[in-house]
């Protein structure tokens, strides 16, 4: 597949495919975490910190690539859940905020250690990340939640973020399932930071910012932060559409601001949402308007009040 | 005699719920309107859509001949109305004096805001005591009387009070509703939504019953009192 | 002792200047629930504003005599503090008008999205390089009783004492700074009681905006330079600063932009200075553990 692409795109184009479906890979990761109410403003540092391991496995102790970014995961997974160990009784705001110094916190740590490279980086990464390294692990995570939205799991974290009480009345165990969803998808982010580090073949301290966190934010916001669609769509939109305004260099980033400020204005629920499941979504019963099908007016309801 | 404050066809819905289904109520000149009814029945919707702070889906609020379901509240405020909201709500950052002054907000400075500072402070001596407290440090049957205080900084012809005996001890509820014969003495209409519905007629000349949203009834206060439905009314409030 | 005089004096100095910019994002989030992440931006619309007018006028670098350097200045802080203020009131009515009230992630995103085009559009107009600021006030330099002031940093001090100063006064004594508080607490029943919460909002964002501006000003010429990406670390912290003093007084957003300052002075001048971006950091996650409300409390969000 990649040889096919690098034959008949530009280098460009896959660069900012490749690009995009990392960056993709990193707001599933989001879309878990958030699933359940969390609000991860650190998600940049949780992929950086999978990068980090990845990249020290594979360069200094020459394990294998797929080894070493599940290692990546790994820790992302685990440093994910006692982040959120932390956070469970702050109210959300609060609870924002602590990810958000915690992200900024680790941003320095990684400045200050020399065995990673300090304020230089890591560098010397070994290219393993390609195309068909990339959207094929997209495609699992895709999957997995597809699956995670249909299972008990998927529900029990939507109750959790719609109503923490009422799900509690309910049984769901509500302490648990944060954790759980919180530390999946900081897992998942790890992988995408591992596969990033392969590819960008450095990982600076400066990646895992704030800055970096709100781009993932952004995406999740404005693709429609209730259904996977919706992170997914607006990775891989906003990833692309700076290379699609072929202006200058700095003109396109003032029209992409423009864009970004105007959608989620027009409809701050995001681009694509959600009609509760066992329903067709919204987007997917307009699409069969315009091909002539007719559909079910049972089918179709209002999306569930979306922030 | 036509009404102060006339509701027609009033529909509130909040998403798909319609929580107030075409109501019609009226408020005349020197009158205490009461309704009530059951928690969640819908009352505090109608007073928030008459004070403009939720845009109806449908019907019309008249006030003195004008028309105040597309105001901002301010403006509805402007005209005459002012609101004593649910559970009391001052401000509890700023002083009792800056709290009575935010009530005269729409006033221009002047004459007029001060005596009727004063005007309210005799009529709740307590709140001249605390003049400079923060509001925030006042007990509950205080922070009422100075959230009424406040509503009657802007001179206003008609008063919405939302559930005023919410969580006041039985004492203070009775002198709350004397409070409330005396404000209509002084020529101020008053629309109450209430819960207590005895404390309520013994002090309305008329009440309306509302179910889910809809009017079930309605009749002067003695009528009221005698009806089988305030039974149930007092089974279920 | 000296030094530790002097840092503390260097720190103030300093200090005053987060206090501002941390001011207007508190003023902002306080009254309306938004953190206008264009805030940043609009302080570095007041630098390159400096740059604009004092070029223009081809004045040469501290040429001037006193009165007239003073005169310059006050002029330049003018014509930015209009600058953005105007930027405040179109951001106001475009951009934060229509997200209030909501999730609180739709106006930050929506004012994620103005950063951003603002940013760029200050390195397409002016290159991505910083700019040269010709420092207007004469650089002359006072010593009292061993600690060293510059001209500019006393300028930069007085200038953010009288901007906060005047703030007080607003917010405390006057019948709209009342109104701003009574909004800032339950808007609803401000609205109520005949405030006009949308002029409430305007005004807000444009003051913070005015005395953001004026902060970029003080900074443009104090380091004599404006570029594209200067908001972004100072706003970072003035943010923080915000977070760690809570909502609830604007004094309290005062004293931790001053306290910041001071602690970051005396960590660079006995230390290091590769800490001193991690102090604010430091502090944050301090406050987060103690006392998450902020220092001196907040609002309910």
């Amino acid at each position: 597949m990649s040889s096919f692409l690098s034959a008949h795109l530009p280098a460009f184009w896959v660069v900012t495919l490749i690009t995009a479906g990392l960056n993709a890979i990193i707001t599933m990761g989001l879309y878990f975490s958030n699933s359940a109410g969390a609000l991860s403003a650190c998600h940049a540092a949780l992929a950086g910190m999978g990068a980090y391991v990845a990249a020290v496995l594979t360069t200094n102790f020459d394990w294998p690539f797929p080894v070493a970014l599940l290692a990546g995961a790994g820790v992302g997974f685990v440093v994910g859940m006692l982040l959120a160990l932390v956070t469970l009784r702050m109210n959300e705001l609060v609870a924002g905020l602590t990810t958000l110094a915690f992200g900024e916190t680790l941003v320095i740590v990684a400045f200050n250690l020399d065995y990673i490279g300090g304020a230089n980086g890591f560098i010397g990464i070994p290219l393993q990340t390609t195309f068909d390294s990339v959207y094929p692990v997209l495609a699992v995570v895709v999957f997995a939640a597809w699956r995670f939205d249909r299972a008990r799991l998927g529900y029990a974290a939507r109750a959790c973020r719609d109503n923490p009480h009422a799900a509690a009345a309910m049984g769901i165990n509500v302490p648990w399932v944060k954790t759980l969803v919180f530390a999946l998808g900081s897992g998942i982010a790890g992988l995408g930071g591992g596969l990033r580090a392969h590819y960008v073949l450095v990982q600076n301290p400066d990646d895992m910012g704030f800055f970096f966190s709100i781009n993932y934010l952004i995406f999740w916001v404005f693709g429609g932060s209730y259904t996977f669609w919706g992170p997914l769509f607006g990775a891989i939109f906003l990833t692309i559409l700076p290379e699609l305004l072929r202006f200058s260099l700095y003109d396109r980033f003032i029209i992409y601001g423009v864009i970004l400020t105007t959608i989620v204005i027009v409809r701050p629920q995001g681009v694509i949402t959600r009609v509760p499941l066992g329903r067709r979504p919204a987007f997917v019963a307009w699409l069969s308007r315009l091909w002539g099908r007719p559909v079910p007016a049972a089918s179709l309801g209002q999306s569930p009040g979306g922030r | 005699m036509s009404a102060l404050l006339q509701v027609s066809g009033l529909e509130v819905a909040y998403g798909p719920v319609r929580a107030v289904r075409g109501v019609d109520l009226e408020v005349h000149q020197g009158e205490i309107r009461a309704i009530l009814g059951a928690n969640g029945a819908g009352k505090s919707s109608i007073i928030r859509a008459i004070m403009g702070l939720v845009k109806p889906r449908g019907g019309t609020v008249a006030f003195g001949g004008q028309a105040l379901h597309k105001l901002l509240p301010h403006k509805v405020n402007e005209w005459g109305i002012a609101w004593v909201p649910e559970g009391r709500q001052v401000f509890s950052t700023l002083t009792v004096e800056e709290n009575l002054l935010i009530g005269a907000f729409s006033r221009r400075h002047g004459q007029a805001t001060d005596a009727r500072q004063q005007q309210v402070m005799d009529m709740f001596p307590t709140l001249r005591e605390r003049r400079t407290q923060l509001a925030g440090s006042l007990s509950g049957g205080e922070q009422q009387m100075l959230a009424i205080g406040r509503a009657l900084m802007s001179n206003p012809r008609l008063l919405l009070m939302d559930e005023p005996s919410l969580g006041l001890a039985p004492k203070v509820v009775r002198s709350l509703f004397d409070l409330a014969q005396e404000i209509r003495a002084r020529g101020i209409s008053i629309l109450m939504a209430e819960q207590n519905a005895r404390q309520a007629l013994r002090v309305a000349d008329y009440a309306y019953l509302l179910e889910v949203g809809e009017i079930r009834g309605g009749g002067s206060a003695r009528e009221m009192e005698a009806s089988e439905t305030i039974r149930r009314v007092y089974l279920g409030g | 002792m000296e030094q530790f005089v002097q840092q503390l004096v260097n720190g103030i100095m300093a200090g005053s200047t987060y206090a501002v910019v941390a001011l207007g994002f508190g003023l902002v989030f306080s009254v309306m629930r938004v953190v206008n992440l264009a805030h940043p931006e609009i302080f570095m619309i007041g630098a390159y504003a400096a740059f604009v007018v004092i070029s223009g006028l081809h004045v040469p670098d501290a040429g001037l005599d006193v009165p007239a350097a003073v005169a310059l200045f006050l002029g330049v802080l003018f014509v930015a503090m209009l600058t953005t203020g105007a930027a405040g009131l179109v951001l106001e009515r475009l951009v934060i008008r229509p997200t209030r009230g909501t999730y609180i992630l739709t106006p930050f995103i929506a004012t994620a999205g103005v950063s951003i085009a603002l940013q760029n559009s200050a390195q397409r107009l002016f290159g991505p390089d910083p700019v040269h600021v010709p420092s207007v006030i004469p650089p002359n330099t006072f010593i009292v009783g061993g600690v060293r002031v510059t001209s500019m940093q006393l300028v930069t001090f007085l200038t953010a004492v009288a901007i906060m100063l005047a703030l007080r006064y607003y917010v405390h004594s006057t019948r709209w700074g009342r109104a701003t508080r009574a909004v800032a607490e339950k808007p609803d029943v401000a609205a109520a009681c005949g405030v006009n919460v949308n002029l409430v909002s305007q005004l807000t964002v444009g003051i913070a905006s005015i005395m953001a501006g004026a902060a970029g000003v003080a900074l443009g010429l104090l380091y004599t330079s404006a570029a594209p990406f200067m908001g972004l670390l100072y706003g970072l912290k003035s943010f923080i600063c915000m977070l760690v003093a809570g909502n609830r007084h604007i004094e309290a957003i005062m004293a931790v932009g001053l306290l910041l300052g001071v602690v970051e002075a005396m960590v660079t001048g006995y230390i290091s200075s590769n800490l001193r971006d991690a102090i604010a950091f430091a502090l944050l996650l301090a406050v987060l553990f103690f006392r998450p409300q902020g220092l001196f409390g907040s609002y309910e969000v």
